[in-house]
């Protein structure tokens, strides 16, 4: 008869991907470049956002993106049309990009050539809240047809981030969505996180969130 | 304008673990389609680690704990489980997961106290009856202990 034995372990799981991130963000901070990820629900706004940031800071910064899909490169064509540089990682059915997906977009990357990237995580607000990438800045946005209640059904990923995004305030009278209720949910989670209402169809707001990105930006590099 | 660059690679395993190196192999095959999958990847990966360090002919059991604020499903980690362990020392080994408690640090009164995800927005300092606190661990996963045939 064999006996059974319990053996005490205490390892964190997914650790390799931890420690990935941790160095590719090392790296990045070396080399003088800053990643940003952005994180929401499909058709939040990301690649808008994105686009309109560019906008502001590309005289700024050298800019780039690094855009995650699961097996389209639509939002990639789209950032390359409007001029900027754009890389495409197509995770073939996973739900977030792990640290190893961005190393290898990075790698198509000349680093040199960028000051600061933009991540474009897959679509949904569960998968990437448990995987860094190796950013050093976390941005989760939420757009106003969405809901207020987001911060309850997913508090992984707004516990997370670093800052919020609320897209499309130009629908706010047409959507319950109550700024203030969703406010107070957050700062349980994430008291000192800032929001930022913003409109990338109007561009209100947008001016608000750049100076602080810029200021971000200029205190990590 | 700038081409879009070929298709980039898939990640790879790690090749650590028992037989990542095989392209069939499951892991090896671009079938991450939820996240309970690369989470129960890693934890056979450690407890093959762990079974192979320790001479373990059969796992019987593991134990894990998951935070709460994590959306990882108990049900589905055994079903990936059970299909990636098929053919190791694991293969048949029960999970059993435990979910942690959120803990709270009051911002009043500094008192550390624990609550559910479900109490989330609601919980109060059971000291000082302060709605404001700040959650200080709910997040991580851990593979804690095995049961093991040895």
């Amino acid at each position: 008869m064999t006996d059974v034995t319990l053996i005490n372990i205490k390892e964190e799981i997914l650790s390799e991907n931890r420690e990935l991130a941790q160095e590719l963000r090392s790296k990045l901070t070396d080399r003088g470049v800053f990643l940003v990820n952005y994180m929401s629900s499909p058709g939040s706004g990301k690649t808008s956002l994105i686009l309109r940031t560019l906008e502001r800071v590309k005289d700024r910064f050298r800019v780039g993106v690094i855009e995650g899909d699961v097996d389209s490169a639509v939002d990639a064509e789209r950032v390359l049309r409007e001029g900027f540089h754009a890389v495409q990682i197509r995770t073939g059915g996973s739900c977030h990009l792990t640290a190893a997906m961005v190393e290898k977009g990075l790698d198509a990357l000349s680093l040199e050539a960028f000051d600061l990237l933009f991540l474009e995580n897959i679509g949904n607000l569960i998968c990437p809240a448990g995987s860094d990438t190796g950013a050093h800045l976390d941005v989760a946005l939420v757009s106003v047809p969405e809901g207020d209640d987001k911060p309850l059904k997913y508090p992984l990923i707004f516990r997370k981030s670093d800052a919020f995004i609320v897209n499309k305030t130009d629908v706010l009278d047409s959507f319950d969505f109550d700024l203030e209720a969703f406010r107070e949910r957050l700062r349980r989670l994430n008291p000192e996180a800032p929001v930022f209402p913003l409109s990338c169809r109007t561009g209100e707001g947008i001016e608000e969130w750049c100076r602080w990105l810029e200021d971000r930006v200029e205190g990590g590099r | 304008m700038f081409p879009v660059p070929a298709r980039i690679p898939e990640a790879e395993s790690s090749g650590r673990a028992w037989g990542s190196g095989h392209p069939q192999h499951p892991w090896n095959r671009q079938a991450l389609t939820v996240h309970e999958l690369p989470v129960t990847r890693s934890i056979l990966e450690i407890v093959l680690r762990q079974a192979e360090s320790h001479q373990v002919t059969k796992v019987v059991a593991v134990d894990i704990t998951i935070a709460a604020l994590s959306d990882l499903e108990g049900e589905w980690l055994q079903s990936y489980f059970d299909h990636l362990s098929r053919g190791t020392p694991a293969e048949g080994a029960e999970l059993r997961v435990r979910r942690a408690p959120l803990t709270f640090r009051c911002d009043a009164c500094s008192s550390e106290f624990q609550a559910t995800r479900e109490e989330l927005a609601s919980a109060r300092c059971p000291r000082c009856g302060s709605r404001d606190a700040s959650i200080i661990s709910g997040m991580g996963y851990t593979v804690d202990s095995m049961e093991a045939q040895t």
